[in-house]
């Protein structure tokens, strides 16, 4: 199945960088196409065709689960926001309701994971230790459900 | 249901302060706060920013040439002034000159990110869903996909792909998608190929288009609707007599790249001018105990506190001021757009606070129109793309016009290259002193007898998207929203209402 990664963060905000470094992980294992941005917006849609399943990974705080859990969202549960993604752009599931209408070729199964993390305000090189622990363990949980074609 | 919806139902608040706030988990927000007086009436307002911490640290004993690349990461949106203020620096640093193709690049990418960030405002973030939509239109229709129900898919599309060949073009030019990394010492990395320029150059014709036919829906939904117009010159909401920044060119025309910084005074006359030597003796800094963001201020003028006219040392930055300190616009099309805007507002300088919006859009006209006239230079596929440094680095300061007005970047490094001290004047913190003026007014104008609306609410929210700020440096983790809240507190300062919106429960 043509994959792609779209791995949201900021390499230098600490633990906003996992998804970049899972991403790589990934790309050692399986046969995928990354592409690393600092944020999800109109411009990615574009970028979509040819793709039958799309996997985003961000960082996410949450505060209910410890750093490392992988959350998994679907695009309906991020529609309920109306806010933007920032006060400059649309947020991801406007951008995907605006392809839609326009009849613009985006991937069917679409799969979004949220890390847990815990530093996401300081600029730093490098994750934070209970998200540098858990770094092989969120591997190989996405890892397994893309391989095993786990919906 | 007829659009623009400017009325909806009041309500009472039975406490003293309305505070509209984001959730303190996702990164990169603002908060408003209102302080009622005991008859419901508006006492004060209070327009806090949340930081990222640590940049400066972060970029302290690094080489010098690498903060052109660091520097794109404090922010997802406007990774490009950030780059080119910094390449400015870095080139002045090392006392090199880039070559004339080498700023001819620099700017031809700089006029497609101009657009690609403006046309995001405009459309999705504030004319389109405030002005088109309507202020007190549903929050959950009071977004691109409301405003294109509003409008016609049409135009939606051609805000698609408008914004994709801006994007394009970025990414051509700068090397890679969002965050530039063609910028070097006396030049850029690569020439451009003749095969891009001709790619390059039919997205221009484009975009030339599409900024007419921006022109026409501003004309078309906004100036042909009284209600909406009579709001934007109602000179007891969004209006303020400040003085203006912005950068022109020697013969004071517009510029985004390269030139002087001209203030204004709020009459029109030029007060003060300077370049990237002596940014210092006209910019200064106030600190105020309730926000992580400092208030710049006009330091010949000095900080007098949250008041307009010309004993105050607020000024302003960003479109508006770019159009109200410039003489001329050099392209046709936009100039052409710049006279009737000054000729309907009643002259220049223009004070109206919602007009931002529409100088937005003659912006985009110009840097369209530029673009064009860059890509059809025939120097610009020059292979002379550089000039090395050959000499030992030491401190400089890069002046760009951003999108949210005038960035300064400012570098000083020890003998062997490496980062000493870095300061960042940043355009949204030099309008967050009127912000804050703005917000205090529209409440205090709509605000009474403890009676709000959901319209009114935006109507404060619209005192700062006017400004198109940026303080969220990085506003992208999931789950991908901007959430706030609106807390009213009694002159006590105890909090009586809290309203939220979008924020995930505790």
């Amino acid at each position: 199945m043509k994959t792609l990664i779209l791995a949201l963060g900021n390499p230098i905000l600490s633990d906003d960088a996992v998804a970049y470094e899972v991403a790589d992980r990934l790309a050692r294992r399986c046969e995928i196409d990354i592409i690393k941005s600092s944020a999800a917006t109109m411009d990615i849609i574009p970028k979509l065709a040819g793709y039958e399943r799309l996997v985003v990974i961000d960082s996410v705080q949450l505060g209910s689960t410890p750093p490392g859990t992988v959350h998994r969202f679907s695009l309906d549960e991020l529609a309920d926001t109306v806010r933007p993604s920032s006060p400059h752009d649309i947020n991801f599931a406007t951008a995907f309701q605006m392809a839609k209408k326009w009849g613009y070729d985006i991937p069917t199964d679409i799969r979004i994971y949220g890390i847990e993390v815990k530093e996401l305000l300081k600029f730093s090189e490098g994750f934070t230790p209970e998200v540098a622990e858990k770094l092989d363990e969120i591997t190989e949980h996405i890892f397994s459900e893309l391989t095993n074609q786990i919906k | 249901m007829t659009y623009p919806k400017l009325e909806d139902k009041k309500y009472k608040v039975k406490e003293k302060v309305i505070r509209i706030a984001p959730a303190t988990r996702l990164e990169g927000h603002a908060q408003i706060n209102v302080f009622l007086d005991d008859n419901g009436e508006v006492e004060d307002t209070y327009f806090q920013v949340v930081e990222l911490r640590g940049f400066e640290e972060f970029c302290k004993g690094r080489p010098i040439e690498e903060i052109p690349r660091i520097t794109t990461r404090l922010c997802g949106v406007c990774p490009w002034p950030h780059h080119l203020a910094a390449i400015k620096a870095v080139d002045m640093a090392y006392g090199v000159e880039p070559t004339s193709t080498a700023k001819k690049l620099r700017e031809l990418g700089y006029c497609a990110h101009m657009l690609h960030s403006h046309i995001a405002h405009i459309y999705a973030m504030s004319v389109g869903p405030d002005l088109i939509c309507g202020w007190a239109a549903e929050p959950a229709e009071r977004n691109i996909v409301g405003v294109i129900n509003v409008v016609g898919p049409e135009i939606g599309k051609k805000v698609l792909i408008n914004r994709a060949y801006s994007a394009q073009i970025q990414e051509i030019i700068g090397g890679k998608a969002t965050h530039p990394i063609f910028g070097l010492p006396g030049g850029v990395s690569q020439p451009l190929s003749k095969e891009n320029r001709d790619k390059i150059a039919k997205m221009a014709d484009e975009l030339v288009e599409f900024g007419k036919f921006s022109l026409q829906v501003v004309n078309d939904f906004i100036l042909k609707n009284k209600t909406l117009v009579d709001v934007v010159v109602n000179k007891d909401l969004f209006y303020h007599e400040t003085y203006y920044m912005g950068m022109v060119s020697k013969n004071n025309e517009l510029n985004f790249y390269d030139g002087d910084i001209r203030i204004i005074d709020p009459a029109g006359k030029e007060f003060s001018r300077f370049g990237p030597e002596n940014y210092l003796e006209d910019m200064a800094e106030h600190v105020v105990p309730w926000s992580y963001l400092k208030m710049p201020y006009l330091r010949k003028i000095g900080w007098q506190g949250f008041k307009d006219g010309p004993e105050s040392g607020i000024v302003r930055v960003a479109p508006l001021a770019r159009l109200n300190v410039t003489d001329k616009i050099p392209t046709p099309l936009a100039q052409e757009a710049a006279e009737q805007f000054f000729s309907i507002l009643g002259g220049k300088p223009a004070h109206f606070t919602l007009a931002f919006h529409w100088a937005r859009v003659i912006e985009c006209v110009y840097a369209a129109e530029r673009l064009k006239e860059l890509i059809n230079d025939p120097e610009i596929t020059s292979k002379d793309v550089r000039n090395f440094p050959t000499d030992k680095p030491t401190a400089g300061v890069g002046i760009i016009a951003a999108p949210r007005g005038t960035l300064i970047h400012h570098y000083e490094c020890d003998d062997d290259g490496f980062i000493k001290k870095l300061n960042l004047l940043v355009a949204s913190s030099i309008n967050y002193p009127a912000m804050n003026l703005s917000m205090k007014k529209v409440a205090k104008a709509l605000i009474h007898n403890f009676e709000v609306s959901n319209g009114i609410l935006n109507m404060l929210e619209m005192c700062f998207r006017a400004y198109d700020p940026c303080f969220s440096c990085s506003t992208h983790a999931l789950p991908g929203q901007m959430p706030m809240e609106v807390n009213i507190f009694d002159k006590n300062r105890e909090l009586i209402k809290s309203l939220k919106r979008g924020i995930p429960k505790q």
